[in-house]
C-alpha cells in the first residue's frame, strides 16, 4: 500500500476548512499541525487521557482516536470557539474562580466536557459530573474544584449570568 | 506530516502506508476484504487507532464503513432486535429496546470506557476483536445472541458463542471476505432478570479484570428457573458456564447450590497468571462473590414483586 492523502472539507468553529492530508492523519494532527488550533492537546495520544477532545457533530469525542478522513462533511468544536470574541465563556471563568486550573493541560478537554454536560443537563448530579469527566486526567488539581467549577457554572447559567451563546458550530 | 522532528515518530502519516476508502455497498466491503490482504475495517476506531500508533498496524488499506448508514440502524422485528455493528455504545445506551429487553447489555454499556469513547466505539468493533474481555461478549452470550455475518457468498448467522474461537480470533474467513455486519439479539417472551458485574482497577476507563453476565427466565417462579452465567476476562473466550446454570435452575438458591454452582463455574477457568490487571486467584475470587450478590440481589428483587 502506497501512503495516500485524503481531502477533507469540514467546518472547524463555524468556518469550512479544507485540507490534504496523509491517510492516517488523526483529527487531532489535522487540528493541530494543519489548521494550527493547539488548544486541542495531545497528552496519551491513545484515548485514555481527554487532552485532545473536541465536539465533533455536537458530542463530545477523542481526536487522537478519530482519523481526519472520518471527518469529511463534519463539524468540529474546538476549545478556541468558546472565547472566539476575545472574551472568556462562562464555563472558563467558573475554572478560573474555583481554581481548577493548574498547569492548564488538561483544561480544554475538562471544558469542553463540561460544556456538553451542561448542554444536556441544568443541574447535574456529583455522579453525572464524575461520568462526563471520567476519562479525563487532571495531574494537578485533585478534581474538587473542577467539579466546584461545573456546579458553579450550571448556578451562572441558570440564573442568566453571563454570555452562553453556543458556540459556532 | 508534523512540522516537527521530534513528533515525527509519532507522525503515522509519514512512513506508514496507509490508504483510505468508504464503500457505499455491503457487497463492496465484502469483494474489498477478499481481495486486498491488508484490508483493514474501520468502525470506530478506537482500538485500531492505537494500535496503528502503536505501530503494531504499520500499514493497510482503512476501509471506513461509516459510509453504510444503515449499519449504525437498531430495530425490533417481531422478537427479534437487529443491532448492527455501526451502533455506538452511547447507541444502545439510548434504545428504548435495549434499555428496556436487554438491561445485561445496558449495564455493560453505562460501565465502558468513558462518555467521549462511547460516543465513537461500536458494538461490532467490540464483537469482532474477539477479545475475551470484550465488555459486550458475556451479555450477548447468555442472551443467546447471534452474529450476522457478510461475505462474497452472502450472509451467514452464527450464534455469538461459536463467533468466539480465542483471544483475537474469531469465525470470520477473510479469504471469503467475510465481515460481521449486525447482533441478532432474541426478545425473552418470559419475565427474565438479568445482571452484569464486573471488576476493573478504577472506575473509567478500565477494562475489565473479570466479568460476569447472568440472566435467569423466570426468576420468581422457583421450579421454573432457566439460568444462563458467562465470565468474562477469565478464558479465552467469553464463557458460557452451562453446568453452573443448570445447577441454578428449576430450583430455590440455597447456599449449599450457591457454593456447587460457585464451583462448578470456576472449574476449569485458569485465568492467564501474565495478566497485568489482577492474579488468577483475585479475578476468581471476585466472580464466586459476583455470582453470590448477584443471585441474592435477584432473589430479593423477585420477591419484592407483587
Amino acid at each position: 500500500m502506497k501512503p495516500t492523502r485524503v481531502e477533507v472539507t469540514l467546518r472547524v468553529n463555524g468556518t469550512a476548512r479544507r485540507a490534504s492530508v496523509p491517510a492516517a492523519t488523526t483529527l487531532l494532527q489535522l487540528v493541530r499541525d494543519e489548521l494550527h488550533l493547539t488548544g486541542t492537546k495531545e497528552g496519551c495520544g491513545a484515548g485514555e487521557c481527554g487532552g485532545c477532545t473536541v465536539v465533533l457533530d455536537g458530542k463530545p469525542m477523542r481526536s487522537c482516536l478519530i482519523l481526519a478522513a472520518e471527518c469529511d462533511g463534519a463539524s468540529v468544536t474546538t476549545i478556541e470557539a468558546l472565547a472566539a470574541s476575545g472574551k472568556m465563556h462562562p464555563i472558563q471563568e467558573a475554572f478560573v474562580e474555583t481554581g481548577a486550573i493548574q498547569c492548564g493541560f488538561c483544561s480544554p478537554g475538562f471544558v469542553l466536557a463540561a460544556w456538553c454536560l451542561l448542554e444536556e443537563t441544568v443541574e447535574p448530579t456529583r455522579a453525572q459530573i464524575e461520568d462526563a469527566f471520567s476519562g479525563h486526567l487532571c495531574r494537578c488539581t485533585g478534581y474538587e474544584g473542577i467539579f466546584q467549577a461545573v456546579r458553579l457554572a450550571a448556578r451562572w447559567k441558570k440564573e442568566g449570568r453571563g454570555d452562553w451563546g453556543r458556540p459556532a458550530f | 506530516m508534523s512540522a516537527h522532528p521530534a513528533r515525527a515518530g509519532f507522525a503515522y502519516g509519514v512512513s506508514d502506508a496507509f490508504g483510505y476508502c468508504r464503500p457505499k455497498t455491503v457487497a463492496e466491503v465484502s469483494r474489498l476484504i477478499a481481495s486486498e490482504p491488508d484490508a483493514l475495517l474501520l468502525a470506530g476506531g478506537t482500538d485500531l487507532l492505537v494500535e496503528m500508533r502503536n505501530r503494531e498496524i504499520r500499514g493497510g488499506m482503512l476501509v471506513d464503513l461509516k459510509g453504510l448508514s444503515e449499519l449504525r440502524r437498531i430495530e425490533r422485528s417481531g422478537d427479534t432486535l437487529h443491532i448492527g455493528a455501526l451502533a455506538t455504545v452511547s447507541d444502545l445506551l439510548g434504545n428504548v429496546h435495549v434499555v428496556e429487553h436487554f438491561p445485561v447489555l445496558g449495564q455493560a454499556a453505562r460501565v465502558f470506557a468513558c462518555r467521549e469513547i462511547r460516543h465513537r466505539a461500536t458494538i461490532g468493533g467490540n464483537i469482532a476483536h474477539a477479545s475475551p474481555g470484550a465488555e459486550f461478549g458475556t451479555p450477548l452470550v447468555v442472551l443467546a445472541a447471534s452474529a450476522l455475518i457478510e461475505g462474497v457468498a452472502g450472509q451467514r448467522e452464527v450464534p455469538i458463542e461459536q463467533f468466539f474461537l480465542g483471544p483475537g480470533r474469531s469465525c470470520l474467513d477473510r479469504a471469503k471476505g467475510e465481515w460481521l455486519s449486525a447482533l441478532r439479539v432474541p426478545i425473552p417472551k418470559v419475565p427474565t432478570a438479568m445482571a452484569y458485574r464486573r471488576y476493573s482497577r478504577v472506575k473509567g476507563m478500565d477494562l475489565a479484570c473479570a466479568a460476569l453476565s447472568l440472566l435467569v427466565k423466570q426468576p420468581a417462579a422457583v421450579h421454573k428457573r432457566e439460568v444462563r452465567l458467562a465470565l468474562g476476562a477469565v478464558a479465552p473466550v467469553p464463557a458460557l458456564r452451562e453446568e453452573a446454570g443448570a445447577l441454578l435452575s428449576g430450583c430455590a438458591w440455597t447456599a449449599e447450590i450457591v457454593e456447587r454452582a460457585k464451583e462448578a463455574m470456576l472449574a476449569g477457568i485458569e485465568p492467564r497468571r501474565s495478566s497485568i490487571r489482577s492474579t488468577p486467584e483475585y479475578k476468581k475470587h471476585i466472580l464466586g462473590v459476583y455470582l453470590e450478590d448477584s443471585l441474592r440481589a435477584l432473589d430479593r428483587a423477585s420477591e419484592a414483586r407483587p
